[in-house]
């Protein structure tokens, strides 16, 4: 049986889960794969062992991805799983944003003991007044399980949205309103919305992409949406456009020295995924996937390694490579198998970035050399073999 | 040309579209009609030419509706011009409600001067943490304008949503997603919905309705939205419940010296209409029921006169009648048209309570003596003639 690490707490119904099918480990260094919220990673020292690590959440920014891979130990992360919990927030966000919900109810708390205070709100609540969202225009960037649910709420709470992801998914562009009109430029998006919100991931391409220019573009009142990380908005470009008033409103879920100085945000403390549902969801998808891949060598929803899912082992045993996604690996691969008389009934390979996971199903006598000869090749990081449950 | 007073300030939006018939007086004296925000009409003297009132708003606790309709006063309120205003506080409530993020956006400006404050957030932020609106049960009390509205935003947030309203219109019933399911009684909600919203007016009916008992019935942990009116729940017993932690949050709009000490209420100051859109659909939606009142009679969301609708004037003339809602006025009416040897091309007499309004188009012009002796009959308080 394998066994896994937790690295922080996860939900009763996700631990139930997991010990259904693996030993708890005390220790990382004695664990066959971890999970983990948001315990920094990175000044660890990981076991050459360590099979995989599950994110019970989607940012993996407090996990060494190159290190695992150059080892062969497979990240996970829940896409989806805090959607909704994400999207609800950016929707009390668009509502704090467009009335000072906030201000007021510090007013009546600052006023608890006025015994007159109906009367006295009926004359303080014109400075908290607003607008409506209705027949406002959203721009959402970045169309993935967030940024999807978050057009579509928009579009059923009556604004006209517009929506940009150069890389958006058949599953995402499926699930989206017909209504949401998607635009090419994000040009289009910064000329034409009063509230823009942002769902991509950060990477050095997305690494303030919110910047002075793209702020200078927008509509004098805009209001920005950011719940997703900090360092897609440059926040001195932020501040100093908040000051002079061209945006109304800068709402965002990360606290730090320059957001919690500006005048006219709304800071929260990382509040976007912290629901009960959002938790128990994140760990329940952490533990399916690395049973999936433990048990099966299937890969879903890795940020490392190319995803691959054979189903069930249906043959005398499933062999896992982790390789770099260079020419004539699988060449390699299978004339090893070749040399060793064992029959290639069913083969995946998928490719992410530098990295590539291939599947072997194969039958005929074993022999445990072969594990040694394909990690012998080049480029080759791990490999594993999983018997079939017939065996 | 008809003079209309302004007592609170109305969107120009709305003012504009009253047209070249109209024009705006300081004087309230001189005033063919008002239009009223929220100032106090109680203790105003109305001048026996003002014809009309036009609230811009939906509640009409600050006019005399009573004095008002023996004087053949029209009162006009704007129900649904606020709809989407009110709306959008609900669900801003519902979300506040279950998540501590007025508590966190406190916490980060309290720590505003912590040079490690996103580091300390992580370790904070579980206080603040809390559950989502999709998958729960939504319980919507009247299904109105606002009430119909907070319930399909409910829909569309992946909520169920169980709606209760024994006087439910045609025409609200047809705005309804049709998987809010509609219930008969109040005690379905009681014993099933994690959030219960109330939308209906404060009546002798409707004051206290969520009383000890009520909230008793609730499931524990329930979230109880009030922007409605204050009266319509029993603050004391709402107090006992948030102290002992079954009602979980109380969202209300109104701020009083009971629910401004509750423990768990979320209290703003009568924001819920408070959004330049709702004044704008106010002041229009005051501003053509007036016009059309003005100018053609037509009576649209009267709080004290029935709806009457003929359309523009046909014929030569129209004839409004206020009248006691008793036996025999419009055969008074018609007989003292009839002995002009005027013919009556159309008439409409819509009653409310006592009192009661009949318009006539008449096929050819009547004097005004015959007007003032129409005046004059017992039980007739006003008699307007309306000419094109």
């Amino acid at each position: 049986m394998y066994s896994v690490h937790c690295m922080n707490n996860i939900s009763q119904a996700g631990l139930d889960a997991l010990y259904q099918s693996f030993s708890p480990a005390k220790r990382l260094e004695d664990a066959d794969a971890a999970i983990v919220r948001s315990t920094n990673m990175h000044e660890l020292d990981l076991p050459k062992d360590l099979l995989a690590i599950a994110r019970a959440g989607a940012g993996v920014n407090n996990i060494p991805l190159d290190r695992c891979s150059s080892q062969g130990t497979v990240v996970f992360n829940t896409p989806g799983a805090n959607a909704n919990a994400v999207k609800e927030l950016v929707v009390a966000g668009m509502l704090m944003a467009s009335r000072d919900i906030i201000g007021s109810a510090e007013w009546v708390g600052d006023h608890a003991d006025d015994a007159d205070v109906a009367k006295d709100a009926e004359k303080a609540k014109n400075q908290f007044g607003g607008t409506e969202i209705a027949g406002k225009t959203l721009g959402v960037i970045g169309l993935g399980a967030i940024g999807a649910m978050v057009a579509n709420a928009g579009r059923s709470l009556g604004m006209h949205v517009l929506g940009f992801d150069p890389y958006l998914s058949i599953t995402a562009a499926w699930s989206l309103d017909r209504h949401v009109h998607y635009v090419q430029r994000l040009g289009e998006i910064l000329e034409n919305a009063d509230y823009i919100t942002i769902h991509v991931p950060a990477n050095d391409k997305t690494r303030g992409m919110i910047g002075r220019d793209q702020i200078a573009q927008t509509k004098d009142g805009v209001v920005f949406l950011n719940f997703a990380r900090d360092m897609l908005v440059d926040e001195q470009a932020m501040a100093r456009a908040l000051e002079n008033g061209h945006v109304r409103r800068y709402v965002t879920d990360f606290a730090n020295p320059t957001t919690t100085h500006m005048k006219g945000a709304i800071v929260l403390p990382h509040l976007g995924a912290s629901t009960r549902e959002a938790e128990a969801n994140c760990a329940a998808m952490a533990v399916d996937q690395l049973r999936a891949y433990l048990l099966e060598g299937n890969v879903i929803n890795s940020v490392n390694f190319g995803d691959v899912d054979l189903g069930p082992i249906q043959t005398d045993e499933r062999i896992v490579v982790l390789h770099k996604n260079i020419p004539n690996m699988i060449g390699q691969f299978t004339a090893i198998l070749a040399n060793s008389d064992l029959n290639i009934e069913n083969m995946a390979n998928k490719r992410r970035g530098e990295n590539a996971t291939t599947l072997f199903e194969t039958s005929g006598p074993w022999d445990d050399d072969v594990i040694q000869r394909i990690s012998a090749v080049e480029g080759v990081y791990r490999t594993r073999m999983i018997p079939g449950h017939g065996m | 040309m008809f003079k209309v007073h302004c007592l609170n300030n109305i969107a120009k939006v709305g003012t504009d579209r009253l047209g070249a018939n109209f024009a705006l007086t300081d004087s309230i004296e001189c005033a063919d009609a008002i239009m009223v925000r929220s100032a106090s009409l109680h203790d105003v003297d109305f001048s026996h030419n003002l014809l009309a009132i036009a609230r811009a708003g939906a509640g009409v606790n600050n006019i005399p509706l009573e004095r008002c309709a023996e004087r053949g006063i029209v009162v006009f309120n704007t129900p649904g011009a606020n709809a989407n205003g009110v709306k959008e506080m609900v669900i801003a409530g519902m979300l506040l409600a279950s998540r501590d993020i007025v508590g966190g956006i406190e916490w980060v400006d309290e720590n505003s001067d912590d040079p490690n404050v996103g580091k300390a957030a992580e370790k904070a932020k579980k206080d603040f943490a809390g559950t989502e609106l999709a998958g729960k049960n939504l319980g919507v009390i009247g299904l109105g304008a606002i009430g119909a509205m907070v319930a399909n935003a409910g829909r569309s947030l992946g909520m169920h949503v169980y709606g209760y309203d024994p006087y439910l219109s045609v025409k609200y019933a047809w705005s309804l997603d049709r998987h809010v399911r509609h219930v008969n009684d109040l005690k379905e909600i009681w014993a099933n919905c994690d959030y219960i919203t109330i939308h209906v007016p404060a009546t002798d009916k409707t004051r206290g309705m969520i009383g000890a008992g009520e909230i008793a019935a609730m499931r524990d942990g329930v979230v109880v939205l009030n922007y409605a009116r204050d009266v319509l729940v029993d603050e004391i017993a709402m107090s006992a419940a948030l102290q002992t932690g079954h009602v979980r949050r109380y969202m209300t709009d109104f701020a009083n010296s009971v629910t401004t000490q509750m423990k768990h209420a979320v209290v703003t100051p009568h924001l819920g209409a408070s959004t330049k859109e709702a004044e704008d659909n106010c002041a229009i939606m005051a501003a053509d029921e007036l016009r059309d009142y003005l100018e053609n009679g037509n009576i649209t969301n009267s709080v004290n006169y029935g709806t009457v609708d003929m359309g523009p004037i046909e014929g030569a003339m129209r004839l409004a009648a206020f009248h006691l809602n008793v036996p025999n006025m419009i055969g008074q009416i018609t007989s003292a048209v009839s002995a002009e040897g005027v013919n009556i091309e159309n008439m409409t007499d819509k009653s409310r309570g006592n009192y009661a309004y009949c318009m006539l188009d008449l096929g050819s012009e009547i004097s005004d003596q015959v007007v003032q002796r129409l005046a004059c009959i017992d039980g007739i308080y006003r008699v307007r003639a309306i000419r094109k």
